[in-house]
């Protein structure tokens, strides 16, 4: 029996090898080839990894990717794993702020063009990656404040629920954030962060969190859109006329981001746009790879505020 | 549980109430947490937390029933992640397409169905230890996480996008009956039925057996391969009906929502005094384990503690349970 099992896992195994190399010349064959390498069941990154096959053709790469399963020596297997197969530019959007950085430099002395894919290089990785297209975290932190402040002109006490733990992107909107406020009248109770970008566990924080606090969280600053659903799941659960007054302004701009401006009675949306990011990503590691004097290191892509008054003028993405 | 079978009518002596909580410090740990809490933070003990608390028991405690029959038979489940992720998707998927009693009998029946493949892999392959049936089933859940991804493109999917009824979700949500939330009395029948078949049934007895001694159990005629059908059945089961209520409670489904409760579940099922090993458990000790993560991570958020402090906690916890859970067998076996 057990015999029998293997050799059907075995020719399982095989057939879905030969499967997934597939046969003959594929049509971006000659072409440089571009890695991503990102954690793919984040759905920001799951949408990039689309926007890179879509517009790949445009910028004249054949791109492939490799999931870092938000594991830092997973990160660098597939950094190495880029270079031996040939990969002529890897995009890494990094689980962590330096942890790629060797694996990085590395593939930069064999001639490998590696562009961060929407976040910057933290100060003391700046030379672990040959460009950078971003949004500004720390400016979008400080975009967050300064919402909150024109929200609330004469002041306000509210929350702010992080994103992951120690994940780059949290670390710097909450760093933008904190500057943004200081010496404000805006005042934040409390801070905490979930250990992953989970809708479940902001939720959990942010129930935990009004028990504490009530009627004084005038805003709630949550540093993703999903997670702020949970957010309003929470403040629904209250049935109370303050709760439904609370100011909420997530990050991302996605597709549940934009229908919770037009549901939500005071929800503000900072957008990255996916596309106009991976899109630069991709033009800037070809100019890069021909060595064009064209070629900019650090790329900043500015974020898009979504609001009541100006939701009418983008198209929701559909991630 | 060595106070419960104390004969009735009979007055507890002191030192049997000791015993009790030495052999349970399950409730001495609960009871501290009330107490230090309460002191530093007056709003814990609060009707508003209270039911907060009831709120955030859902998932988890569904999850971990399951989980509690796996572990009595002296396996592992770490396919639940998976699990959960992939029910979610699907059923919140089919909202649209079939209407939601229908999207929820699929969802269950898609639990249903990624247990009893756990337990056929396991049985076909052999696998009667627990560090086998640890790495199949972990393997398993990449392969329905990767499921969950693939079908949905790894694209969030979210119940109020719906266009067809999703009353049944938000009585599940927010529906009372009586003084007790839908949620609630769903839990309360899965916690009586688990509750018959580990105490009255054949079934449950065998799985005991199973987990005390594999060996022992099969020359004493159990049914071992039988047994694990049953067990992961159920826990899959268990699983897709934590799924369902995790969806009428976040409102979204996302194709990597489970991966927390994977080892939450297994704590929670320890922390409650279920051997790690096999042999020895109740679901009665599982929902005691459960209030205790779910009452620690409240009080944690309630007194401010760093969220950085609070991972460290958590792993303390873990390696506190696995020890006291160690020290307790020697006992039991020494």
């Amino acid at each position: 029996m057990n015999r029998k099992l293997a050799t059907v896992a075995a020719l399982a195994a095989v057939a879905i090898l030969v499967g997934a190399c597939g046969g003959g010349a594929s049509p971006s064959a000659g072409k440089p080839k571009l890695t991503f390498v990102a954690q793919i069941d984040n759905p920001s990154q799951g949408f990039s990894w689309k926007m890179y096959q879509k517009n790949a053709e445009k910028y004249g790469f054949e791109v492939s990717v490799c999931d870092n399963k938000n594991d830092v020596q997973q990160q660098t297997t597939c950094i190495n794993d880029a270079v031996a197969a040939g990969a002529k530019a890897i995009a890494i959007n990094p689980k962590d702020e330096m942890g790629y950085v060797p694996a990085t430099k590395a593939a930069m002395e064999k001639g490998v063009v590696v562009c961060l894919s929407m976040v910057p290089p933290a100060a003391d990785a700046i030379d672990g990656s040959t460009c950078s297209v971003s949004v500004d975290d720390i400016l979008g932190g400080q975009t967050a404040a300064e919402a909150i402040m024109a929200f609330f002109p004469d002041g306000a006490t509210g929350v702010e629920i992080g994103g992951q733990g120690g994940h780059v992107a949290a670390n710097n909107r909450h760093e933008g954030f904190s500057k943004g406020i200081e010496g404000k009248n805006i005042e934040v109770l409390d801070y905490q962060n979930p250990t992953a970008w989970d809708t479940a566990e902001a939720q959990a924080i942010a129930e935990d969190m009004i028990t504490k606090y009530g009627d004084q969280i005038q805003f709630v600053f949550c540093h993703w859109d999903n997670g702020a659903t949970g957010v309003i799941n929470a403040l629904k659960a209250v049935n109370e006329p303050w709760a439904e007054d609370v100011l909420i302004i997530g990050v991302d701009g996605n597709k549940v981001g934009f229908q919770q401006v037009e549901s939500w009675k005071n929800y503000i949306s900072i957008a990255q746009n996916a596309e106009t990011i991976t899109s630069k990503v991709m033009e800037q590691s070809m100019l890069w790879i021909k060595k064009d004097p064209a070629a900019v290191k650090a790329n900043i892509i500015p974020f898009d505020i979504i609001n009541k008054e100006t939701i009418g003028n983008f198209t929701a993405p559909e991630w | 549980m060595s106070a419960a079978t104390q004969p009735v009518g009979r007055r507890v002596s002191p030192r049997a109430a000791g015993d009790f909580l030495k052999n349970n410090p399950i409730y001495v740990a609960i009871a501290l947490l009330v107490i230090v809490t309460s002191v530093v933070e007056p709003k814990f003990l609060t009707l508003n937390n209270f039911d907060n608390i009831v709120r955030q028991f859902g998932v988890l405690i569904f999850a971990a029933l399951g989980m509690t029959f796996v572990i009595m038979a002296g396996f592992l489940d770490l396919s639940i992640g998976g699990i959960i992720s992939l029910v979610a998707v699907v059923t919140v998927t089919l909202i649209d397409p079939i209407g939601q009693g229908p999207a929820i009998l699929v969802g269950l029946a898609v639990g249903l169905a990624c247990g009893l493949l756990n337990s056929i892999l396991i049985v076909a392959s052999g696998a009667l230890t627990q560090a086998e049936s640890l790495f199949i089933t972990f393997g398993m859940s990449l392969v329905y996480g990767a499921v969950a991804l693939m079908y949905v493109q790894g694209v969030t999917q979210f119940l109020t996008y719906s266009e067809s009824d999703i009353s049944i979700f938000e009585a599940l949500n927010s529906g009372q009956i009586g003084f007790l939330s839908v949620a609630t009395v769903v839990f309360l029948v899965c916690l009586a039925i688990l509750a018959v078949i580990e105490k009255r049934t054949y079934m449950g007895r065998s799985v005991v057996l199973t987990g005390g001694n594999k060996v022992a159990a099969r020359l004493a005629g159990i049914p071992i391969s039988r047994t694990i059908v049953m067990i992961y059945a159920i826990s899959g089961l268990l699983s897709a009906i934590g799924a369902i209520v995790l969806i009428s409670r976040v409102t979204l489904a996302d194709p990597t929502m489970g991966t927390p409760y994977m080892t939450q579940a297994i704590l929670a099922v320890v922390v409650g005094g279920t051997a790690l090993i096999g042999g020895r458990g109740s679901v009665l000790w599982t929902v005691a384990g459960a209030f205790l993560l779910i009452l620690l991570n409240n009080c944690l958020n309630l007194l401010g503690v760093s969220s950085y402090v609070q991972f460290m906690i958590w792993g303390v916890v873990l390696i506190a349970v696995i020890w006291l859970d160690a020290v307790k067998e020697t006992r039991v076996s020494g």
